[in-house]
């Protein structure tokens, strides 16, 4: 039969493609461990900046401890339509590449988020 | 993922962009679409953001680019986050998973449309599927990407054609295997079989070309007609010769690499060489497959300037005759599912279907119907 299955592909280099945005929704937390989060992204090389809503062009440093030398960001998003007890944490462009090279390395301590839903773009 | 676009696309990126949105607006009437501007050019829309498939298009002014964006989330991916998150990681399950979901959506979106330039990069890697099960089919010939150029001499297509047939006629005979710089198998066949499956009088003239159509194939000469550097590799012949057996026969001995019989071409015809064909019917049948065996969906044929460089003078009643070829042989790759219902005549841009193609129509493209099913 002339079916496909996942297994005529291979990895995304194979196949020409590339990550370029992972998002992914967690349960909603308290500011306190929001700042906590924000200091493990700092480690990793990215830095943290919330938004009220994903459309929202204004951004603000969720601490004080964004780095200039850091090449990477992660944008918090407090409002998400019609799910009130969710935030979503996103990595836009290289950043989502980054981010997804750090769990392909098993670098990323899922445990620190509650609950995780994942979002793609390649 | 990126592609990039070559100067021989028939269209710009952006009338691309265009086409594709005036296109799905019938093909993909339920989804959303929606085209806007940015600073760096088009991005075509399609599919509802929240839902959990969501596609873009992006052109890029800058460098001629064109960039196709699949988001995917929710149930879509849900099964798969466990690979992401677990301690186990498997990038290669997870990837292929993920890969295989992006073609899916964008073999959805594109393979129906009529002006598929700029999108090879989906045909190319889809199209060898479609024939996996058609491996063992002993009447049908198995194509490669040919070289889209004018091949002056008759000489030239009848080898290329006999090289395509001896590759179905070997299947069904014994073999032996010998590594070399890979594994080979080594056929041995009389001559005259060979002249009986191609339909032709073992007489002097005939043995005489065939046996020049082994030289041929010695010295690489068929191979050039191959686009695709890998396949000219694989069809290499590493070992040819034409002798006399002990008993005065013509024997044939060839050394063919083992990886192209299960090696998944991305043409399959049936073989409409073994009937008798005039020299007419032989010409129009390989400018169709020459034409049909590119990498582009659209495939075009100007009958105008091909009866023009017509290698002999032809009367008015060959002309006509040679029209009604063209639409016959083209009829019938529709029938088979090879091509879309669909017909762009040329010199009017109006669209029609292939059953009211007629003698008439001497500018057309027709867009090549890859079967296949994402399970």
């Amino acid at each position: 039969m002339n079916q496909i299955t996942h297994h005529d592909f291979g990895l995304f280099e194979t196949e020409l493609l590339s990550v370029d945005f992972i998002s992914f929704n967690i349960k909603r937390i308290t500011p306190q461990q929001i700042t906590r989060l924000a200091s493990y992204f700092q480690n990793l090389g990215f830095n943290s900046y919330q938004k009220q809503l994903d459309s929202n062009q204004s951004r603000q440093d969720i601490n004080n401890n964004n780095s200039f030398y850091n090449q990477f960001e992660v944008y918090f998003i407090m409002k998400i339509p019609y799910q009130k007890e969710i935030i979503q944490l996103q990595f836009p462009g290289v950043s989502g590449k980054q981010f997804y090279k750090l769990i392909k390395q098993r670098a990323i301590q899922w445990k620190k988020f509650p609950n995780p839903l994942i979002q793609f773009r390649l | 993922m990126e592609e990039i676009s070559k100067s021989t696309d028939p269209i710009s990126t952006i009338d691309f962009i265009n086409s594709c949105y005036i296109q799905f607006q019938e093909l993909h009437s339920s989804k959303n679409l929606l085209s806007e501007r940015n600073q760096k050019g088009l991005i075509l829309k399609i599919g509802n953001r929240r839902s959990s498939k969501h596609y873009r298009i992006y052109t890029n002014q800058k460098n001629n680019l064109l960039r196709f964006e699949a988001e995917m989330k929710g149930d879509l991916i849900k099964d798969f986050q466990d690979l992401l998150i677990t301690s186990s990681f498997e990038e290669y399950e997870f990837e292929s998973k993920i890969a295989y979901q992006f073609f899916k959506y964008s073999f959805e979106i594109f393979s129906s449309l009529n002006q598929p330039s700029h999108i090879d990069w989906l045909a190319t890697k889809i199209r060898p599927y479609q024939h996996r099960s058609a491996l063992s089919l002993e009447l049908a010939i198995h194509s490669h990407y040919l070289n889209q150029m004018d091949y002056k001499l008759l000489k030239e297509k009848q080898h290329l054609i006999t090289l395509l047939r001896l590759l179905a006629y070997v299947k069904k005979l014994k073999y032996t295997t010998k590594r070399l710089t890979s594994e080979f198998r080594r056929y041995r066949f009389s001559l005259r079989d060979f002249l009986n499956y191609n339909n032709l009088t073992p007489n002097y003239y005939q043995v005489k070309k065939l046996k020049t159509f082994f030289d041929m194939v010695k010295n690489n000469f068929v191979i050039e007609s191959f686009s695709d550097k890998h396949y000219r590799m694989l069809v290499t012949v590493p070992e040819v010769s034409v002798y006399k057996s002990e008993q005065n026969i013509l024997m044939v001995e060839i050394w063919l690499a083992e990886e192209l019989f299960d090696y998944l071409h991305p043409f399959l015809f049936s073989d409409v060489f073994q009937q008798k064909l005039n020299k007419h019917q032989f010409q129009v049948l390989f400018e169709i497959i020459k034409t049909y065996s590119s990498i582009h969906l659209r495939k075009e044929f100007n009958i105008a300037q091909f009866l023009e460089n017509y290698p002999s003078v032809l009367s008015n009643q060959h002309k006509r005759q040679i029209q009604e070829y063209f639409t016959h042989y083209i009829k019938m790759l529709q029938q088979e599912g090879k091509l879309q219902d669909k017909v762009l005549d040329l010199s009017s841009n109006k669209v029609l279907q292939i059953i009211d193609l007629n003698s008439s129509h001497s500018q057309i493209a027709v867009f090549e119907n890859i079967k296949v099913k994402f399970l």
